[in-house]
């Protein structure tokens, strides 16, 4: 049912893989952990393009293995990035973690070669709730905030859902394509997908997770949630101009956030949304030369995250902080640890020879070839910001800053493997891009090693290290939290109950003592009046008033009537 | 920093300064009001840095709290 030319659904092997994995010995889970997504990327590299798999679901036709260039580049880097995660965390004997995160990156696989509304949906769901398993696993301190980002991925579930069942009420085709933008079900879709994709202001709940997910979860996290929901912003609303406006806000957004805060995993989730918004602004110019710098720049964008998270991920892991107040000179003790953040750190900055570089600037390029050029300017704007806190502040205050003699514990070897692995995937696209560009979904026919491109990135570079080396005391990070979109269901809601509904209740509390009141005394009256006779000993006053109110109303009476 | 890291640092400025001279305008495909800046690169990165320190200024007095801001009612 779910194979084609003899290929089985990828999504199948890794579900395959939380079945037997129980079954296996905690202390070797790990190590066979990633052959399941090995055997899925090996099937997501052969399966041949343009086949499809359809089933008959009630009266749909379902298309649940729909393989093309797109869905096919996507499959085979969310295979690859979740080997590589796999191997960084072999060394676990957490079989819930290991089953979350195959459950996890095989739905993921579900959402990019779904072809049709329904089955994308189903997955999609999956996809939140087992990704939400690995921010609960940590510890107990993580149950709220895995709490709130399931509630907010269900919401953005549901309106994905009301979208979909909209759009095929109003005639729509079960089939994903691309979306009209002047069609009301269109835009739920688009928010649900967005939602995803970290869009402001639905974006909170990104940066209030991920840095307290797992140290190996977080790896699974920063790797396929969004990159899937850029998958199918591509898929449907390439074009969508408002799409050009929400990413440049988020590629300044993040950037501008991450100066604010201090937890190194937090710095790193800020820039997600970030490069989130590079791709988003190219899916909003949606020309063919955009796409292809969107999917490249996903690609590279998975590679160096992943590295970048499992540097920070290390440093947890080695010191047991996160906080980079805490953190500072450790490089004496952990340097290969820096070295290979910092091939994510160049990378992701666009170094020449890093794969950032000939991704990033695609979608720059675009932008500036289809004449926005403010939007090129901010995006080059943010550009800086990425240098300055990925590639400068993080890593300077970690492993160069104040040295605080913190105990280190030693750091398993598998967790290097994996760095290594993905640093080599980084500088390979760097040094030859034509092996990622043949894999685009478009031809391509940009070269990004041209004497004008190398000039302008060192320019940029060399600006922004010595404006950081000149203010980087300016720079440094407070033990403070900032307050994001998220403050509204966490303080905002609960301030909203406290101020209105908790008044509301007390009126009606009250009102329930005063009813039980009321009734106790009825029945005790109602049992024999002669007791109120008994307890009432009204003073000769208020008799004499009685009295006199009585006459005079007698009197009024009299004379009216 | 030492010298030498000066010095690298101070050679790829200008370096890159002069042989923006020599590139840029001879193989960019695109016509707009940068290109005609000298060093755009440059400035852009150079007051980048202050963009982002007046960013953290501002907000560190509207949108940074204390650690347990949320934890307490």
């Amino acid at each position: 049912m779910m194979w084609t030319e003899g290929f089985i659904h990828p999504a199948l092997i890794l579900f395959l893989g939380c079945l037997v994995l129980p079954l296996i010995s905690k202390k070797t889970q790990g190590l066979f952990f990633p052959l399941f997504p090995l055997a899925a990327l090996w099937i997501c590299w052969n399966v041949p393009l343009n086949q499809g798999v359809q089933i008959e679901f009630m009266q749909y036709q379902l298309s649940i293995f729909e393989v093309d260039r797109l869905s096919r580049i996507f499959g085979v880097i969310f295979s690859l990035i979740t080997v590589a995660a796999g191997i960084f965390a072999s060394h676990l004997r957490d079989t819930r973690q290991h089953i979350s995160a195959l459950i996890y990156a095989g739905s993921a696989l579900g959402v990019v070669f779904a072809g049709d509304w329904i089955t994308l949906f189903v997955f999609w769901e999956v996809m939140a709730i087992s990704s939400s398993l690995l921010i609960w696993t940590r510890n107990n301190q993580s149950f709220n905030v895995g709490l709130r980002y399931l509630v907010v991925h269900l919401l953005g579930g549901s309106i994905l859902l009301g979208g979909i069942l909209w759009h095929i009420h109003d005639g729509g085709n079960i089939i994903i394509d691309s979306l009209k933008s002047d069609q009301f079900p269109s835009w739920l879709l688009v928010i649900g997908i967005g939602l995803n994709a970290a869009i402001p202001p639905l974006h909170a709940w990104l940066a209030d997770a991920y840095p307290k997910a797992t140290i190996t979860g977080a790896i699974f996290l920063s790797a396929l949630t969004t990159k899937s929901a850029v998958y199918l912003l591509v898929r449907v609303a390439s074009g969508w101009e408002i799409l050009i406006i929400l990413g440049v806000v988020m590629a300044v957004y993040g950037v501008v956030y991450a100066v604010l805060v201090n937890d190194i995993r937090e710095i790193l989730s800020y820039h997600i949304i970030s490069q989130v918004g590079y791709m988003v602004v190219g899916i909003g110019i949606g020309t063919q030369f955009a796409i292809n710098g969107v999917v490249a720049h996903a690609v590279c964008h998975i590679l160096y995250k992943a590295l970048l998270f499992m540097g920070a991920g290390a440093v947890l892991k080695q010191t047991g902080k996160s906080n980079l107040m805490e953190l500072g000179g450790l490089f004496k003790s952990t340097p290969l640890t820096f070295f290979l953040y910092m091939v994510g750190a160049f990378s992701i900055s666009g170094f020449p020879l890093f794969n950032g570089f000939i991704s990033k600037s695609m979608v720059i390029s675009a932008a500036r070839e289809e004449g926005f050029q403010v939007i090129f300017v901010f995006l080059i704007l943010s550009s800086v910001g990425t240098f300055l806190h990925t590639g400068l502040k993080l890593p300077y205050y970690t492993w160069f800053g104040p040295n605080r003699s913190i105990e280190l514990v030693s750091t398993p070897p598998n967790m290097y493997i994996a760095m290594g692995m993905l640093a080599g995937f980084c500088i390979l696209f760097g040094v030859a891009p034509s092996i990622l560009y043949d894999l685009l979904p478009y031809s391509v026919d940009y070269k990004p090693y041209t004497g004008s491109h190398l000039v302008e990135s060192i320019q940029l570079i060399s600006a922004g290290f010595l404006g950081f080396w000149w203010l980087r005391s300016k720079f440094s990070s407070e033990a403070k939290i900032v307050l994001d979109v998220d403050w509204i269901y966490r303080k905002g809601f609960r301030g909203l109950s406290h101020s209105l509904l908790l008044r509301i209740r007390r009126l009606f509390d009250n009102a329930e003592l005063k009813l039980f009141e009321i009734s106790r005394w009825l029945t005790h009256y109602s049992r024999n009046p002669s007791y109120a006779l008994k307890s009432m000993r009204p003073s000769l006053e208020v008799t004499g008033s009685l009295i006199l109110l009585s006459f005079i109303l007698f009197l009024v009476i009299s004379i009216f009537k | 920093m030492k010298l030498w890291h000066w010095s690298i640092l101070c050679s790829l400025i200008i370096g890159s300064l002069l042989a923006e001279k020599m590139f840029v305008h001879d193989e960019t495909h695109v016509s707009d009001m940068w290109q005609y800046i000298p060093g755009f690169h440059f400035i852009i990165g150079f007051l980048g840095c202050f963009v982002f320190l007046g960013s953290k200024f501002l907000g560190r007095r509207i949108l940074q709290k204390r650690e347990n801001y949320y934890d307490v009612d």
